[in-house]
């Protein structure tokens, strides 16, 4: 909480600077700006609690994950298809045939059926599921990690904090926050952090840098700017990583072959099993995404393929975190872009269908073995407790700690919450 | 003005030292202004810098990159009174400047290569952008060329700007009042401009210009939409007979899709939101177009809208478009606006020199918005040649601008740097890869003209032959799914697979259907279009001539066109080779693998894809992701220092044929090797501690120091910063 505080006051001082700043840039003095300037932070959910997860595991299905062959299957009605529904954990909650694996976990999953946008457009859905903001081409708003590590700093001095695995290309990363609030990117979990270490002799590789330290001596003492010594420190932290035992946690191969096996031999898998390691190491915010989803043709025969993947993936990471006593207090969310339509097209497939679709949660103070919201025997209108991508990334929020009404400023001014008044669902804590 | 004019450029010929001969009129009255400003607050500026300092900033400046060491050594060998003059001239007029000034432009318009559906709009984007500024386009007809763009991909590559917002006018109007008049309208979009003067309604009066804009992803022209309105008010149809005709429409349009059309619609109004909340006008009315401030355009017709906007916002007499583009060709040249930041002008911003700004607007005009000859004047002033600031500078009005700002290379020019080292033709651009883009618009326009040629009783027919075509494949494919169900059920991986590839062949017989029914009998050989392929760095230009039926049915050149650009890549470093003396057939041999990676990896960043992809050098080093405007960065991280370091970058740098491999190989002492080194990274010879300490370290390093040395320069923050 302490450290909560301190955070805020940077802020306050950083916005008065910034004020500063724009008046001697000759732009005029801003006018006093309330916290709820223009509605920014007018409706947003004020309600705060002792944070039940201190870290996030988020799980992207790329694409748009059809509801109703996971999450959300129906009974008896000709939409659902072929898919059929088995019991959970849980009593009386059942998921897809495709997920027997998470079925065993039901009672660790608050699942969500009631999601529903008007964003049927993959870029567009992908953003404002990760922002809460509608994708706009003067601004780019900060994903939840970034808002995570805004408010509350990074655990890890030598690790990044914010960790994107298989697919950051459309991330909106740390939108309009400094970039270093945004992930750092793996393409492949099996390979780890980029250039870490070196390919030359040990020996060699000491010699280079004090020979490279001598020969920029002249030029660090005439120019001691600030964005020139950076240069100096980055260099320092470069090599200090370089040796750090933290480095491990990006091994894969310290882990046992039977706990690999475990979360599949695939990218998701794995990516799921790194990120495990990384908040072990302190690591904030890790997101895995599995593609693949966006089934318009075969939805029947590669939704259970995708399911496979996702169904050992996610049950591996629940078991293995509760097992290390860890699931408590880490979150981890099952999201997509959009569902997808409950009528099966004539290339048996199903397109976008932002209308109905569903996520789930687990762990970090999560109650599981509920549902929230739902849809009508069709799957085709939400029926109870409509939520949007908001109140998904406000509940994220709300399990974290974060202050979803105080009101940041962009660069250019505007004001910004995060999860841009979404309310949590409550619920799903108790 | 006149007598102002020639009174300052007689003070500054009195006062300093001329800094090179050749210099134009109005460099010398910029430093005239400057001189003054300086007397009365009392400041000295810093002396005129040596030529291996001026050499490594006006090739980073004017072309983007550092110069290779020939480079150095011809401009430092030339004993004339003009070669700063003279060399500033060169680079302006080289494919360097295009390159660099691409990377410039590509960051305020957020080209996007990746860009959705954009795979021939935006190669078309890129080459009109570039193709503007090798020709020194006039500023203000670029920019109305982009607001008034309208047409065809393959007819009209400005399109792109459009593209670039589709289905999003009111951002789009917003960014185009940001960038092209340094104004910020967007947060009028929800609400009264909370810092500025801007009302809501001005907002939706500005978009009423633009909104019109219509961006169509698949089309096929007037004809198509006919079709598809009878199909759909077409009651006889049942349903999956009007599905199946709609699948048949789609798949006829399926090789043409990647060809938007932009077209206008002066009909279309922008509407006020739902919650408008002020007194002057209704929620949800029809909103008119109306500008922002300044003279009210004639509008002649609404079709001319667009031009009545775009004449608007490019005349000479708006009090912001000059001063916008002044400001920010000053800045590219010294680092730092004489307003900061460059986009964001109100009523009361006062320029750091208010004088300095009024005469570079003036210039500007006088010029005609000749960006080239308005920066020639820039880099040829005594100020741009002045040692830059040691101090940390933050805002406009602490500086004197007695120099340049002293900076960090942007992502781009490191990278550049770098290609410069390894790559002996660092300006030419993915030869291969460029010449497929612009055949791919070829293809796509010959298919468009085929289709244009159809009557409409014709295309009916097409249509209902796919149609009928598609409905009897779909009982197959039903059947496949089926079957592949049961594979998938037990396990039958192989089966699974082998069940795929049919669904696929399937797939591709209706593709064939479509073009062996619709396209194939149009497409005659009078359309065959003949392309000049030029090369820069006279490679050698040639013509080819591609023929209708070199395409395959998805409109792309066939395999043997791409085999023959590959075989004319082959000849051109062939004749490099030759140029080099190079005999010895395994040389030979090593020397073309190399140098095929480096043309297609390492590439100027402006004939990569815009932006790089995550996680390459150019984006770890802060390239921008082009989502919004501006958007490149310049801190250090640590991921930098990483690359550096260990990363494959080096590795070329190293490699025996790069360019300063081979150049070390011919320098025969070790001081002919070390200047070599310095002259190749830095830009300047060594001084003589320098020389001694490091042979000192070459007696137990062995000739393993020079690729110490090039590594410990190429980490050094002399190489990141520019002096």
């Amino acid at each position: 909480m302490k450290q909560l505080l301190n955070q805020s006051d940077e802020i306050s001082r950083r916005r008065f600077a910034q004020t500063a700043a724009n008046s001697m840039l000759g732009v005029g003095l801003l006018p006093v700006l309330s916290e709820n300037a223009f509605g920014a932070g007018a409706d947003a959910a004020t309600a705060r609690q002792v944070a039940t997860a201190k870290r996030v595991i988020y799980l992207y299905m790329n694409g748009g994950m059809t509801h109703m062959d996971t999450l959300d299957v129906k009974r008896g009605v000709e939409n659902q298809g072929p898919t059929k529904a088995i019991n959970t954990s849980a009593d009386g909650m059942q998921i897809s045939e495709y997920l027997p694996n998470l079925a065993k976990q039901g009672h660790h999953l608050g699942i969500v059926n009631s999601l529903s946008s008007k964003t049927g457009a993959h870029q567009q859905g992908n953003y404002l599921m990760h922002t809460s903001y509608e994708m706009r081409g003067t601004i780019k708003h900060p994903g939840m990690g970034a808002w995570l590590l805004k408010f509350s700093g990074r655990d890890n001095m030598t690790l990044p904090p914010n960790v994107v695995i298989g697919g950051a290309s459309r991330h909106p990363g740390a939108g309009f926050f400094e970039s270093r609030f945004g992930p750092v990117s793996i393409g492949d979990p099996t390979k780890g952090l980029q250039n870490v270490s070196t390919k030359l002799k040990e020996e060699d590789f000491s010699y280079r840098l004090g020979l490279s330290e001598k020969l920029g001596q002249k030029f660090r003492e005439e120019y001691g700017k600030k964005d020139v010594r950076a240069y100096t420190s980055i260099y320092e932290d470069a090599v200090k990583l370089m040796d750090s035992p933290d480095l491990e946690a990006f091994d894969l191969s310290k882990e046992s072959e039977k706990t690999r096996a475990s979360y599949g031999d695939d990218r998701f898998g794995q990516g799921c099993l790194l990120a495990r390691r990384l908040i072990e190491s302190g690591v904030k915010f890790v997101e895995v995404s599995l593609g693949g989803w966006d089934t318009h043709q075969g939805n029947f025969t590669r939704v259970p393929e995708r399911c496979d993947i996702l169904d050992k993936g996610m049950s591996a990471l629940i078991s293995d975190l509760e097992s290390r006593g860890l699931l408590d207090d880490t979150l981890i969310v099952l999201t997509t872009e959009f569902g997808r339509t409950p009528r099966i097209n004539q290339n048996l497939g199903r397109d976008h269908y932002p209308k109905a679709f569903s996520c789930a949660f687990a762990g970090g103070g999560i109650s599981g073995g509920q549902r929230w919201g739902k849809t009508d025997e069709n799957g085709e209108t939400v029926i109870e407790n409509k939520v949007a991508p908001a109140d998904i990334n406000a509940t994220i929020g709300y399990a974290l700690g974060l202050p979803l009404d105080q009101v940041l400023y962009s660069p250019s001014k505007r004001p910004f919450t995060a999860a841009h008044k979404g309310q949590p669902i409550f619920d799903l804590f108790a | 003005m006149k007598n102002l004019l020639s009174f300052l450029f007689s003070t500054s010929v009195l006062i300093s030292l001329s800094a090179s001969a050749g210099q134009p009129q109005a460099s010398a009255a910029i430093d005239g202004i400057l001189e003054k400003s300086w007397e009365k607050s009392g400041v000295t500026p810093g002396s005129i810098v040596d030529d291996d300092v001026f050499v490594r900033r006006i090739y980073l400046d004017a072309v983007g990159r550092i110069p290779t060491a020939a480079e150095i050594e011809t401009f430092l060998g030339n004993d004339s009174k003009s070669k700063r003059a003279d060399l500033i001239n060169e680079l302006l007029d080289s494919e360097g400047y295009t390159n660099h000034m691409f990377n410039f432009w590509a960051d305020i318009l957020r080209i996007h290569s990746q860009q959705g559906g954009g795979q021939n709009v935006v190669p078309a984007y890129v080459g009109f952008v570039k193709d503007s500024l090798r020709k020194n386009k006039p500023y203000d007809q670029f920019v109305r060329e982009l607001i008034t763009a309208e047409g065809e991909t393959y007819a009209n590559g400005a399109i792109g700007y459009y593209y670039r917002d589709r289905g999003m006018p009111l951002d789009n109007m917003a960014n185009t009042v940001r960038i092209f008049l340094g104004t910020r309208l967007e947060c009028a979009q929800c609400h009264n401009h909370p810092f500025d003067k801007w009302t809501q309604m001005d907002f939706y009066h500005m978009a009423a210009f633009s909104y019109g804009v219509n961006v169509q992803n698949r089309q096929g022209g007037k004809m198509f939409q006919e079709i598809q309105r009878a199909m759909n008010s077409n009651k006889e149809m049942d349903g999956d007979d009007k599905r199946n005709m709609q699948r048949a429409l789609q798949e006829i349009r399926r090789p043409i899709r990647n060809t938007p059309v932009v077209e206008f619609q002066p009909e279309k109004m922008p509407q006020l939101p739902h919650d408008y909340r002020y007194a002057d006008a209704k929620p949800k009315e029809k909103i008119a177009e109306q500008v922002m401030f300044g003279k009210s355009p004639e509008i002649k017709s609404p079709g001319q809208k667009l031009f009545s906007y775009a004449d608007w916002m490019t005349s000479s007499e708006n009090p912001r478009f000059t001063k916008v583009i002044a400001n920010r060709m000053w800045k590219k040249a010294m680092g730092l606006g004489l307003v900061e930041p460059v986009d964001e002008f109100i009523d009361s911003t006062r320029a750091a020199n208010p004088e300095l700004l009024e005469f570079l607007e003036a210039e500007m005009k006088r010029q005609k918005y000749d960006l080239k000859g308005f920066l020639r004047v820039l880099y040829n002033t005594e100020v741009y040649q002045r040692e830059s600031s040691k101090a940390e500078v933050l805002v406009p009005a602490d500086y004197a601008f007695t120099g340049p700002v002293m900076r960090r290379l942007s992502a781009e020019q490191i990278w550049d740097s770098v290609v410069t080292m390894v790559n002996p033709k660092p300006e030419l651009g993915n030869w291969r890869r460029d010449q497929e883009l612009i055949l791919r618009n070829i293809g796509a326009d010959m298919l468009n003209s085929a289709l244009q040629k159809k009557s409409k009783t014709e295309l009916m027919k097409d249509i209902k032959v796919v149609a009928n075509a598609q409905k009897n494949l779909q009982g197959q494919l039903l059947q496949l799914r089926e079957e592949q169900a049961e594979a998938r059920k037990a396990k039958n991986q192989e089966k699974v697979k082998s069940l795929a590839q049919k669904t696929n062949q399937i797939r591709r017989q209706l593709t064939n259907k479509v073009y062996s029914q619709v396209y194939a009998p149009m497409l005659k050989k009078g359309m065959a279009k003949r392309i000049e392929f030029v090369t820069p760095e006279g490679m050698g230009d040639f013509a080819m001539k591609i023929e209708p039926d070199q395409l395959d049915q998805n409109g792309r050149v066939k395999p043997d066109v791409m085999r023959q650009l590959s075989k004319k890549e082959e000849e051109f470093i062939e004749k490099e080779m030759d140029g080099l003396g190079m005999t010895d057939p395994r040389e030979r041999g090593s020397y073309l693998s190399f140098r095929k990676n480096l043309a297609s990896n390492y590439l100027r960043a402006a004939n990569m894809d815009s932006p790089a992809r995550p996680g390459h050098f150019l984006r770890q080093f802060g390239q921008s992701d082009r989502e919004t405007i501006e958007n490149a960065e310049s801190a250090a991280s640590v991921t930098q220092a990483l690359t550096m370091l260990n990363g494959p970058i080096f590795q070329t740098v190293a490699n025996p044929q790069s360019l300063l491999s081979r150049e070390l190989k011919k320098a025969a002492t070790p001081e002919e090797k070390l200047e070599m080194i310095y002259l190749s990274v830095l830009s300047r010879k060594p001084d003589a501690e320098e020389t001694s300490m490091i042979l000192a370290d070459a007696e137990k390093r062995g000739d393993e120091i020079y690729q110490d040395v090039v590594f410990a320069l190429m980490n050094t923050q002399e190489f990141y910063f520019v002096k």
